[in-house]
């Protein structure tokens, strides 16, 4: 599939503000199942971008508007190809033992720890007992703690702001893609799986997805045989190309989309708008364009 | 007369100036003469002039009590402590010796990670310390130089060998003593020095100057250098001014910085000035609200990005916290055979791993032999004295160590050396440690400015400030 | 020079000479209220009160000075840390702005005005009254007195010591304007002439000067306009040019910023006017028009040197 993805976010501020420092992460990842062929960032007022790839092999943007603003809006514009045409098979051979054996997890410490949202919390292990002991197929678990996870909580962009913590999030059994993906990483890490956070797009097509109203958030877990499997708790299903990677990190917080600091004015409006758009490989009748806006708290 | 005969009494440790058998060693045996001739009225009368003089100059440190921050004058004791050329010469090799292993460790912890592939270090060790700083991965640096101003804390034990008690890589403090106490001491007590070579200390600005030019960003050929500080309110403000003077660079505040287009430039009466290092004596987690503590307001905004694409030096660099992590410490000596492949000219004091079960039990076992140190604080900060300490106080040690190994460990109680000292009454032995500061640019320079601590209190083993601890002037002999 | 460096500058040399000036006013009217003032005819109030206004007390509300003391005045002026430009407030603020510019003055500088401070913050109210106030204002005006010498001696004359400049003298100006401002000759010329003569330390010179005793609209003229006296208006708005003139680097008699715009036009006004058309409206209104150009000369220089907000490349 190709998407043409636009990814409008813009702040408004009751006072001006000035110096406003900004770093994102918006831009696409190319990798084998998915390749970015078009990026392009536009900031007003106009401001020089300026990027790096992170250690997660992020692309980074970044920039800085010093004269005082009262509103700052980014829109970026992304061609991605998605290559993954067929819903990839269950990771249910990956057992265990196999994860023991590869020497990569070593290096996955961060992807094993707490983070500054993943903390394996009292709440966290009361929950955690529901789903019982992973045993030898670390596959098949997964797979049912993403069952678990989509079945008692309840999709909800009220309950929840981008600041929640699992333990909050458990507590009202209710949240949105971000708490799902923080829930489900929280219980892999805390069984000994390395999980990690994927932000990104999810295409709507013609069913009903949920998160597809502006970016998207799903998991990774490393399962040998396969490597990193993605899971997506809240639509419960695996990732296939209606789904648009852009960020890996430990958690929200090495990979929030936007996020920034400025002088003056505290109070702020935040909105966002994604526009997902098949260009080429979509067979059943044409998407429209969805476009919704919803305010969202300043990060 | 100033009380020297007797001597004053000679524990179980070793003392700077007596040797066992009660005779003043030889280097010190002039000192003790002058001493001597001066005589108790004289001294005391210029000491009270010595104080004066201090707290008009304003060489204080803050006092974190109240909430402003009460400012002291840091006591000054005017016996000198005396280092011989030939003790000088075995510390220098020691420690230009340590510094070089522990930048390397940084460098590679940031990088390739050989020393945690080839498990000489163990990685668990490395990640979950604090001060790692995940943003330096991959980071490069000028010269491949972290650690650019060092303080290695040392301490002779019992047979008067100089041991490593602890590394200073992030922004240790002290050398301002180092100056003020000779230039006070050069002027109240002329007579001291008269029989003595000792090394001039005031050539410290210049040579950290040094460093911090030849550490500039590439294309920079007339560097333009800061002094970076948290304000007036820091500890060691009074240090930050009397550095940038000496040095002739501005003293600056996050606020007088501004990064455009990822470029440091300075705040001025006549617009933006750009600034190639940054000789920062704030701590990693305030010194760009973008990607570290963001409520931050001492640093500047911005920074990690200049410094990521290699436009300013900031001295010490970002993440050296990992090297001087005191868990980190007792790989040091493996560090120094797996890096320079030679064997450490100094020891370390040994050290218990609390997160090693066996270890562990223990350090519990025996907490009241022990001291136990948080690896993250210092300034003496978090640390248990186990034989000093009221039981309730290792009770409370025993929880949080069970709690979090990681940040503990234990280490025997070093009988630290001492050193003649004016008290009420005459002269008694305190225990002292010993500061030397290491500058690292083209090699490692570990100018004969050392600051001696002393711990004011009788039987006290602890020299910090903020723990009543005092400082000498520090006389390494030509 | 550091914008911050140079706001700091400005308001040491500023507070330094404040604590001068309010040490000055009180020792002047803490000495003349054991005398001539001191019969209960409500003179001794209208004394006081004149002092608070001069200490800055235009616009807030006017604290009551009837039924109190000359010490609770005293006070207020000199050892009330709530109020900022009681000399304590006045020390304490310039000993914080040497600090944070530690590293761009003299050793010398540094030392006077930490011994400064540390003399004013050791004192009590009461026991400064105990033994006369004069004692401790003497204290406070030889050590504000000295830093001008000793920054003039050790500092080189570059920037930073121009802000000084401009700072001390701005300050003097304005605690002039209000002197003037303050008191109100029309019962007793003589008397509070000498006495607003004495506020800006213009006695002798004056009586040098004109050979006579004071008349008031002479004395007026000679705290405006004299052209050598280091108080006069006219004498302190040339130095603020020359220091402004020093920074910006332009020619004498052109500005490059709107500061010295004000300055200047302040400048020839008081070289070539003549004191009946500065007086035609009466001394009040001329003072409190200076005052006010003081204050917007001020806001002028923070403006261009020690902007709030970033002015980019």
């Amino acid at each position: 599939m190709e998407y043409t993805i636009a990814h409008q976010t813009t702040y408004y501020y009751a006072d001006s503000v000035n110096e406003s420092y900004t770093v994102l992460h918006l831009q696409p990842r190319s990798d084998p199942h998915q390749f970015c062929t078009k990026f392009a960032i536009d900031v007003t007022p106009h401001a020089r971008i300026n990027s790096y790839a992170d250690r997660f092999g992020n692309d980074v943007q970044h920039f800085a508007i010093l004269p005082p603003h009262d509103a700052l809006s980014i829109t970026t514009r992304s061609n991605v190809v998605t290559m993954l045409e067929h819903d990839p098979m269950p990771p249910f051979d990956a057992t265990r033992a196999m994860l023991e054996a590869d020497p990569k997890v070593e290096r996955f410490y961060d992807f094993l720890h707490e983070s500054s949202f993943v903390r394996f919390v009292d709440e966290g292990a009361t929950f955690r007992a529901e789903f019982g002991d992973p045993g030898e197929s670390l596959g098949v678990w997964c797979t049912n703690v993403m069952h678990h996870i989509h079945a008692s909580f309840s999709y909800d962009t009220d309950a929840t702001t981008v600041r929640t913590t699992v333990t909050e999030a458990i507590a009202r059994r209710a949240g949105v893609c971000q708490d799902f993906a923080h829930i489900m990483i929280s219980v892999l890490r805390a069984a000994g799986i390395p999980a990690r956070y994927v932000s990104g797009y999810i295409f709507r097509g013609e069913s009903r997805v949920l998160g597809a109203e502006a970016s998207h958030a799903w998991c990774e877990a490393y399962l040998p045989p396969y490597g990193w499997v993605g899971f997506d708790p809240t639509n419960d299903r695996a990732i296939n190309d209606h789904f648009v990677k852009v960020a890996l990190g430990r958690d929200y917080r090495d990979v929030s989309p936007v996020r920034g600091v400025y002088r003056g004015g505290r109070q702020s409006e935040m909105s966002v708008n994604v526009a997902m758009d098949v260009l080429a490989g979509y067979q059943t009748p044409a998407p429209e364009a969805r476009r919704q806006q919803q305010p969202q708290q300043q990060q | 007369m100033l009380d020297l005969q007797p001597p004053y009494g000679v524990a179980n440790h070793y003392d700077e100036l007596y040797s066992a058998d009660g005779t003043p060693r030889p280097h010190y045996e002039k000192l003790a003469r002058t001493l001597g001739r001066l005589g108790r009225d004289e001294i005391l009368a210029r000491v009270a002039d010595v104080d004066t003089a201090l707290l008009q100059r304003g060489v204080t440190f803050t006092v974190y009590a109240d909430a402003e921050g009460t400012e002291r004058v840091f006591p000054f004791d005017i016996i000198p402590r005396i280092l011989t050329a030939e003790e000088w010469a075995r510390i220098e090799r020691g420690i230009q010796q340590r510094v070089r292993a522990v930048n390397a460790f940084i460098y590679d912890v940031y990088h390739s990670e050989r020393i945690l592939r080839e498990k000489r270090v163990p990685r668990e060790l490395v990640y979950s310390s604090k001060n790692y700083n995940r943003e330096m991965i991959n980071v490069d640096v000028p010269h491949d130089v972290y650690i650019h101003v060092s303080g290695i804390d040392l301490i002779r034990d019992d047979k008067g060998t100089f041991m490593v008690l602890e590394d200073n890589c992030r922004t240790p403090s002290g050398i301002s003593y180092v100056l003020e106490n000779r230039d006070v001491l050069k002027r109240s007590f002329p007579d001291l020095f008269a029989d003595y070579a000792v090394c001039p200390v005031d050539d410290y600005p210049g040579r950290l100057l040094d460093v911090l030019r030849y550490v500039a960003p590439r294309g920079s050929s007339q560097p333009n250098v800061v002094l970076l500080t948290p304000g007036i309110y820091n500890s060691a403000y009074f240090e930050h001014t009397l550095l940038a003077r000496r040095m002739g660079i501005e003293l600056v505040e996050g606020r007088d910085l501004i990064v455009v287009d990822n470029v440091v430039f300075l705040k001025t009466t006549r617009g933006l000035e750009r600034v190639d290092v940054i000789y920062r004596r704030i701590d990693d987690d305030y010194l760009d609200p973008l990607y570290f503590k963001n409520d931050s307001t001492l640093g500047v905004t911005g920074l990690m990005n200049a410094y990521r694409s290699g436009n300013v030096t900031i001295a010490n660099a970002i993440g050296t916290g990992v090297g001087d992590d005191k868990a980190v410490y007792r790989f040091v000596p493996d560090m120094i055979r797996f890096y320079l492949d030679e064997e450490p000219l100094l020891d370390n004091v040994p050290t218990f791993d609390c997160t090693d079960d066996v270890q562990r039990r223990h350090v519990i076992g025996n907490l009241d032999s022990l001291v136990v140190k948080n690896t993250n604080a210092s300034g003496g900060y978090g640390m248990l004295m186990g034989p000093y300490a009221p039981a309730e106080e290792r009770e409370r040690f025993k929880d949080l160590i069970e709690a979090n190994p990681r940040d503990f460990i234990a280490q025997p109680v070093i009988q630290l050396s001492s050193s003649p000292t004016l008290v009420e009454g005459g002269m008694e032995g305190r225990r002292v440690d010993l500061r030397p500061f290491a500058l690292y640019g083209r090699g490692v320079d570990v100018p004969a400015a050392a600051l001696t601590r002393v711990a004011l209190r009788e039987g006290s083993l602890v020299v910090n400030s903020s723990q009543g601890g005092g400082s000498k002037d520090t006389w390494v002999l030509q | 020079m550091l914008s911050r460096v140079a706001d700091s500058l400005f308001w040491l040399g500023r507070n330094v000479e404040r604590a001068e000036t309010i040490a000055r006013i009180l020792d002047v009217n803490y000495t003349r209220a054991m005398d001539l003032y001191s019969q209960r005819d409500g003179r001794s109030e209208k004394l006081w009160r004149s002092v608070m206004h001069c200490a800055g007390f235009v616009s807030d509300p006017q604290p009551p000075v009837t039924g109190k003391s000359a010490n609770d005045v005293f006070g207020f002026c000199a050892f009330d840390a709530e109020n900022s430009t009681s000399i304590v407030s006045a020390v304490r603020i310039a000993r914080a702005n040497a600090l944070g510019v530690r590293a761009e003055i003299t050793t010398e500088v540094w030392e006077l005005i930490n011994v400064l401070y540390l003399y004013v913050e050791e004192q009590k109210l009461r026991s400064v009254m105990r033994e006369g106030p004069s004692k401790f204002l003497r204290r406070v005006r030889d050590r504000a007195q000295a830093f001008a010498g000793v920054s003039d001696a050790t500092m080189t004359h570059g920037d930073g010591w121009n802000f000084i400049q401009v700072g001390r003298y701005l300050e003097r100006a304005y605690m002039t304007a209000r002197i003037l401002d303050a008191i109100d000759v029309a019962n007793e010329p003589w008397h509070e002439s000498q006495r607003m003569l004495e506020m800006c330390c213009a006695s002798a010179p004056f009586a040098h000067a004109s050979h006579q005793a004071p008349d008031p609209r002479d004395a007026t003229s000679f705290v405006v306009l004299a052209e050598n006296f280091p108080r006069s208006l006219r004498f302190c708005t040339r130095e603020i040019d020359e220091a402004m003139h020093r920074v910006s680097r332009s020619p004498r008699g052109t500005f490059a910023i709107e500061a010295e715009r004000r300055v200047g036009r302040l400048r020839s006004q008081l070289d070539f006017g003549s004191i009946e058309e500065m007086l035609s409206e009466g001394v009040q209104t001329f003072a409190r028009g200076l005052v006010r150009e003081y204050e917007l000369l001020t806001q002028d220089i923070e403006t261009t040197y020690f902007p709030r907000l970033p002015v980019p490349a």
